[in-house]
């Protein structure tokens, strides 16, 4: 009377990555190379089925060879495969996914429920409640209540649905809430939910978000895995193991400039640590912190150098150009007119937002106004303002590296 | 450098040694000269002379050769700078020579020849000379900024040069940061890449082709997002219209079960309602018959109750007419009665009429008679004044035929003689005899002509127009003659005259003047008298037009009192009569006459009346006539109708009706018992059933249009499916956000660039300020003196060049924009500012060759006053072609050619 399967939930295959640009592609694979990897765990572990808890898909409009690559994986294998639309690939009739042709043609161990209903599962019962629209007050879960009548009541009862849990300030009323104690309330043995994109157990480990299987957010925390569930008989507690599917790894580095030899040194044994895996490695790193003259030159050639391995890298530039007091010394010596623009500069960014008046530079506050009106700027967006500063400061420390090699 | 003297020869148009001398240190000289005169050649050739080598065989020395020979131009310069005077002598071309020389207070004294004489030069004038040919103007020193050449007054040589770096010593005493060119250079690019000189996006520039790309997939967004949305209103649609076609079906299916129901009640009252609109077909006919019958008996009654009026009607009117015919024969006597009595009244009247008549015709006839008389006594009377006028007119024909128009010709030809004579004696011969003694002489051909008596001691004048003729007796003759011509042509003409008045006087048979005017005295008293006469005839003849008209008239009346005798057939008493007799009888008779009259017209009137009386009742009687008849055609017609309907029914109309009823009655018993039969809703079902079968044909039909559209849907989003449009729009909204980011960026950099830019430049100008401040300041008093306004103020960069005028720098109006005329006006307040400046340690001469040519004479004057300025401290010469605009200011100076040798 056991009961063994993989719980999975929130693929959401063919999502875009704005901010990744030409290396979107690449993540948008790595979602079916998890999903391989899943396929061949299902095999590994022999489980009675795959469920996956709701949005497979990233929406009912991806492309029919995504489409198609899926079909190939899920019929590539002989494990049944139980697929619940949920929010982003809800049964919506022919606009839906689920009434492609590719779908349809599926065998008949890859069952999809546009309806609610019951699937043998093992030696168990899966009582299954699609969503059919994106938005929702109703609780998907209340549909199953429905079924429990048309399965042996003896049988171990496994529920499958899609929606946030109904935590007061944690959801939105209208985003399909489930009662967090439903499992218990329903008398399921275990209720597989989706929606959240990270791992969360409720109702005394009767219910899990097994959060989505390959991270697509840099906050997005406890994410990577599918769950294996093995259910002994009714009334008995699950036992849910996690088990690691992520194609790619996300890693956040950051950068202090105000002391780059010693950043220097621990990000190279950070970046060396991740070398073996750097094909796989999102890579982000932040510069933090003042970075003067002659060490933006020398972090950012470094830093450009050091991170060149790796396929997928977001440079975040945090940091502020600014002379060193040396540095400032030395360009009053050698170029005091230079000296005084990099002052007004300076004064510029300080009085940004608090009116100008006349600074170090010896700028009056007309003088400024009329400066950054001839730069075709806007003294008054105060955010605009101080990025085109900072990039000035930039700006002044490149031309005066080149001016004066 | 200041001129003081050149010389030239085999230059130009100077083919022999020209001089220009006279030039002091300090003033404004005039050279004026018309076009071609070798003005500026004259200054190339200096220039030449100063700065070139002898040994050039340059273009621009060969320029200076007299054109078409082989001549060497030869150019002596002397000028005076630091403190000395000095000489240099040049020959090109031919025989090539150098020289300089310095003044040594009484005479020249050679310093060197040749290279060396040309290297000193050039020393002195702080110049030098790369290579070998002729110099560039870069080469010239400061002559090179001073000089204002022809053709390009507001060309302003770029101080970056070898000349403008000197200059810029001169000026300068900050030197600019390189680096800080650079990098304005460095950023100026950057912000190119992306931005225009005024800040806008740079068409083909890096934010803008980025721009332009992220809005080309903005585009595509835009319309992947719309077919997002159709298909999303479609889903929603498709979501809609499934429950409503499942309604509808299930309506349709209800308002089939219905129609089915009402068509089986419908169907069996069917035959019910058959019997019962037949026998409402024969209950319609039977009762059709029975009106009919009851129709005919009204219709019976009616014509029996007219005749019996008819034939009431017809004797009242036979009465009527009766009586009306007894009145009309009545007033047919009256009217007969009334005639008579007219005719009588008209033959009373006819006799008194004729009498009345009678007696006006007899006192017509004796008026006529009278008259007659009267006219024949007038006539005698008459006939004696016209015989006493036809003498007076007799008289008067008899008188030769002058008038005052004659006369006054006569008149107007003895005065022409009169003056034609005092014409001869004027200009004719004139002889004064003053004889001694009585006697006679005699002259021929003169006035007086002929033969006249003389008395002793009285003077005689003898004119004549040529000759005289004068004889005088016991002495002899004497012959006198004139040569004027002009006295023989008035002779002419007097005889002529003579002549013309001789014929006259003959023609009214008069011999003189004094004849003519009495004959005409005479013809004026006789024509007055004729008048008169004829006046008085008129007088008497009255209204009539001559004597013969009055007795035509009095023969008329005769005629017309004997014709009225005849016609009258008068009896002798009755001519006889008084006239007033005869006035009284026609008035009696004329009263007879009116009241005859009267009573004539009293009968016509009896008679009008009498007849119209008779009208009345013979009118009536026609109009009852009328009557009658009218009434006897409604007796036949009724009686006809009557005959009809007893005609149609044989056995009488009373049996017909009975059974008529009898079938009604019957009939309507059997409709009564078979509607009883049908049911209660018979009236309403036909038209529920038909309701029934409406709603079921509308529901299907709606029911297939939704099915339609459902389907229409399901395929279209079916279909739409596989477009993964969501893959499409996620690919273009990370291409948009890369595009984005790079325009973004691209401009941020952009701008940031042109800020550190401005923020640079400012710097810059701050530090150039103090150096060109001083320059501009003079440029501004110029400049100033020559517009009249203060206002405005001249901007140099730190090239010296000049950027613009304005009121400040953000006002600036650049130099290129400028019109010709100020931009030459400036560069001269540029040139004499620069020599203002360098006059504080160094005298320098500033050369205007033909340099406002677009000034306006407003300002030229100005300009005169500004150079007179200048000209205070720096020597300035002036070429041009117009003396007359320098006339009273300056000095003039001109060529001077010396004896060759």
């Amino acid at each position: 009377m056991s009961v063994r399967f993989i719980h999975s939930a929130d693929w959401q295959l063919g999502a875009h990555f704005t901010q990744f640009g030409e290396n979107a592609k690449r993540l948008r694979a790595a979602r079916l190379e998890t999903l391989r990897r899943t396929l061949d765990l299902v095999a590994e572990r022999e489980v009675d089925a795959l469920l996956v808890a709701g949005d497979l898909f990233e929406d009912s409009q991806v492309d029919d060879r995504l489409v198609k690559e899926v079909v190939d994986l899920l019929s590539g294998q002989s494990t049944p495969v139980f697929v619940l639309p949920g929010n982003h690939d809800p049964a919506s009739g022919p606009g839906s996914i689920w009434q492609r042709e590719f779908w349809k043609a599926l065998p008949d161990h890859i069952r999809t429920f546009e309806e609610a209903g019951c699937a043998p599962l093992g030696d168990g019962w899966l009582l299954a409640s699609p969503l059919f629209q994106k938005r929702s007050t109703n609780d998907p879960s209340q549909k199953i209540e429905a079924l429990l009548s048309e399965v042996p009541s003896d049988a171990v009862k496994v529920g499958m649905t899609h929606g946030s849990l109904a935590i007061p300030s944690q959801h939105q009323p209208d985003d399909h809430p489930i009662d967090p104690k439903a499992a218990t309330q329903l008398g399921l043995d275990y209720l597989a939910l989706g929606h959240w994109h990270s791992w969360r157990e409720e109702d005394g480990g009767r219910m899990l978000l097994p959060g989505t299987p390959e991270q697509d957010k840099w906050d997005t925390r406890d994410c990577g895995w599918v769950a294996l569930v093995e259910i002994d008989g009714p009334g008995r507690s699950p036992r849910v193991t996690r088990e690691k599917v992520s194609t790619l790894e996300w890693h956040s580095l950051e950068f202090n400039c105000a002391h780059p030899d010693a950043e220097m040194e621990r990000l190279a044994s950070e970046l060396a640590r991740l070398e073996p895996q750097k094909d796989t490695i999102i890579l982000r790193v932040e510069l933090q912190s003042e970075l003067g003259l002659e060490d933006d030159n020398r972090v950012r050639g470094w830093l450009s150098e050091a991170v060149s391995g790796f396929p997928v890298v977001q440079e975040t530039d945090q940091s502020i150009a600014r002379l060193t007091s040396g540095e400032r010394e030395a360009l009053l010596a050698e170029h005091p007119m230079l000296a005084r623009a990099w002052a007004a500069l300076e004064s510029m960014e300080v009085l940004a937002g608090e009116g100008f008046s006349a600074g170090e530079g010896g700028l009056s506050n007309a003088e400024m106004q009329s400066l950054i009106k001839k730069a075709g700027l806007d003294s008054a967006d105060e955010a605009k303002l101080g990025a085109h500063l900072q990039e000035a400061r930039r700006l002044f420390m490149k031309t005066l590296r080149e001016g004066t090699r | 450098m200041n001129l003081c003297r050149v010389e030239l020869c085999h230059v130009g148009p100077f083919n022999h040694p020209v001089v220009l001398e006279g030039l002091e240190s300090a003033g404004l000289h005039v050279l004026a000269a018309e076009n071609e005169a070798g003005k500026s050649l004259l200054i190339r050739a200096v220039v030449r002379g100063l700065f070139d080598k002898c040994t050039s065989k340059n273009s621009a020395i060969k320029e200076l050769q007299p054109i078409g020979t082989s001549l060497g131009p030869r150019v002596a310069v002397e000028f005076e700078v630091s403190g000395g005077r000095y000489r240099i002598e040049k020959q090109f071309l031919n025989d090539t020579l150098s020289k300089l020389s310095i003044w040594a207070g009484s005479d020249w004294q050679l310093l060197a020849e040749q290279d060396e004489a040309e290297t000193q030069t050039l020393q002195l004038l702080h110049a030098n000379m790369p290579g070998g040919g002729a110099s560039k103007d870069v080469h010239w020193g400061m002559l090179s900024h001073l000089w204002s050449r022809q053709g390009t007054p507001t060309r302003w040589l770029d101080v970056q040069g070898e000349a403008g770096e000197k200059l810029r010593k001169q000026f300068t005493t900050v030197e600019l940061d390189p680096v800080l060119d650079n990098m304005a250079k460095a950023l100026d690019d950057i912000g190119d890449q992306s931005l225009t000189p005024t800040g806008r996006l740079k068409a083909g520039g890096s934010a803008e082709t980025a721009e332009t790309q992220r809005d080309a997939v903005t585009e595509q967004l835009d319309v992947v997002e719309s077919k997002l949305e159709n298909l999303a209103r479609d889903i929603s649609h498709h979501e809609d219209l499934g429950p409503k076609v499942k309604r509808l079906d299930e309506e349709f299916k209800s308002h089939q079960e219905k129609h089915s129901k009402l068509k089986s009640q419908f169907d069996l009252a069917a035959d019910g309602l058959k019997l019962v609109r037949q026998l409402e077909g024969e209950l319609e006919a039977q009762q059709k018959t029975l009106n009919i019958v009851f129709t005919d008996l009204e219709k019976l009654d009616d014509a029996n109750k007219k005749l019996s009026k008819a034939d009431e009607e017809h004797q009242a009117i036979t009465q009527k007419l009766e009586q009306k015919k007894q009145e009309a024969s009545q007033l047919n006597e009256a009217l007969t009665s009334a005639k008579t009595a007219q005719q009588q009244g008209q033959e009373t009247w006819a006799g008194a009429n004729a009498d009345h008549q009678r007696t006006i015709d007899l006192i017509d006839l004796q008026q006529k008679q009278d008259d007659a008389g009267r006219l024949q006594k007038a006539i005698k009377k008459i006939e004696s004044k016209d015989r006493a006028l036809k003498g007076k007119c007799a008289e008067l024909d008899a008188l030769p035929p002058i008038d005052a128009k004659a006369m006054g010709q006569l008149d107007r030809l003895q005065k022409k003689i009169d003056r034609l004579k005092a014409q001869i004696e004027v200009s004719g011969l004139s002889v004064i005899l003053k004889p001694k003694a009585e006697g006679t002489v005699e002259t021929r051909g003169g006035e007086p002509d002929g033969s006249f008596s003389v008395k002793a001691g009285e003077a005689y004048a003898l004119n004549s127009p040529d000759q005289l003729e004068i004889i005088l007796p016991e002495w002899g003759r004497i012959n006198v003659r004139s040569g004027a011509g002009e006295a023989q042509d008035l002779a002419v003409r007097m005889k002529a005259s003579h002549e013309d008045m001789g014929e006259q006087l003959t023609s009214f048979a008069c011999t003189n003047l004094a004849e003519a005017r009495k004959l005409l005295g005479q013809r004026n008293s006789l024509e007055q008298q004729v008048k008169a006469e004829q006046v008085a005839l008129e007088e008497q003849l009255d209204e009539f037009e001559s004597l013969d008209d009055l007795r035509a008239e009095v023969k008329r009346l005769g005629q017309q009192a004997k014709t009225q005798v005849t016609k009258l057939k008068a009896t002798a008493e009755e001519l006889a009569a008084d006239l007033d007799l005869l006035h009284d009888q026609k008035e009696t008779q004329r009263q007879d006459l009116q009241r005859a009259e009267t009573a004539k017209n009293k009968a016509d009137q009896d008679v009008l009346k009498a007849e119209e009386k008779l009208k009345v009742p013979q009118a009536e009687y026609s109009k009852l006539e009328k009557q009658q008849h009218q009434v006897e055609i409604d007796r036949a017609q009724f009686t006809a109708d009557k005959e009809g309907i007893e005609k149609r029914c044989s056995d009488g109309l009373d049996l017909a009706k009975r059974n008529a009823a009898g079938k009604v009655a019957v009939t309507e018993a059997k409709l009564e018992q078979e509607k009883a039969k049908l049911p209660d809703d018979i009236e309403s079902l036909e038209s529920k059933l038909s309701r029934a079968d409406k709603a079921a044909k509308d529901t299907e039909a709606e029911l297939n249009r939704e099915q339609q559209e459902l389907y229409k849907l399901d395929g279209s989003i079916r279909g739409r499916g596989g477009t993964g449009l969501y893959s499409e729009k996620a690919a273009l909204a990370e291409s948009h956000a890369r595009h984005a980011a790079t325009a973004e960026r691209e401009l941020t950099q952009a701008r940031a660039a042109r800020l550190m830019f401005a923020l640079l430049d400012h710097h810059k100008r701050e530090s150039i300020a103090g150096i060109t401040g001083p320059l501009e300041e003079e440029l501004h008093r110029g400049f100033s003196t020559i517009t009249g306004r203060t206002d405005r103020r001249v901007f140099l960069d730190e090239n010296l060049g000049i950027r613009g005028i304005g009121r400040d720098e953000d006002q600036l109006l650049a130099f290129e924009q400028l019109s010709q005329g100020a931009k030459e006006q400036l560069l001269l307040c540029l040139r004499g500012a620069v020599a203002m400046k360098l006059a504080d340690t160094e005298p320098h001469v500033l050369i205007l060759d033909d340099a406002l040519v677009n000034t306006d004479g407003v300002r030229q004057d100005r300009v005169l006053q500004y150079l007179e300025t200048l000209a205070d401290r720096l020597q300035v010469i002036v070429l041009t072609c117009h003396g007359e605009r320098y006339r009273g200011v300056g000095r003039k100076i001109e060529f001077t050619y010396p004896a060759e040798g």
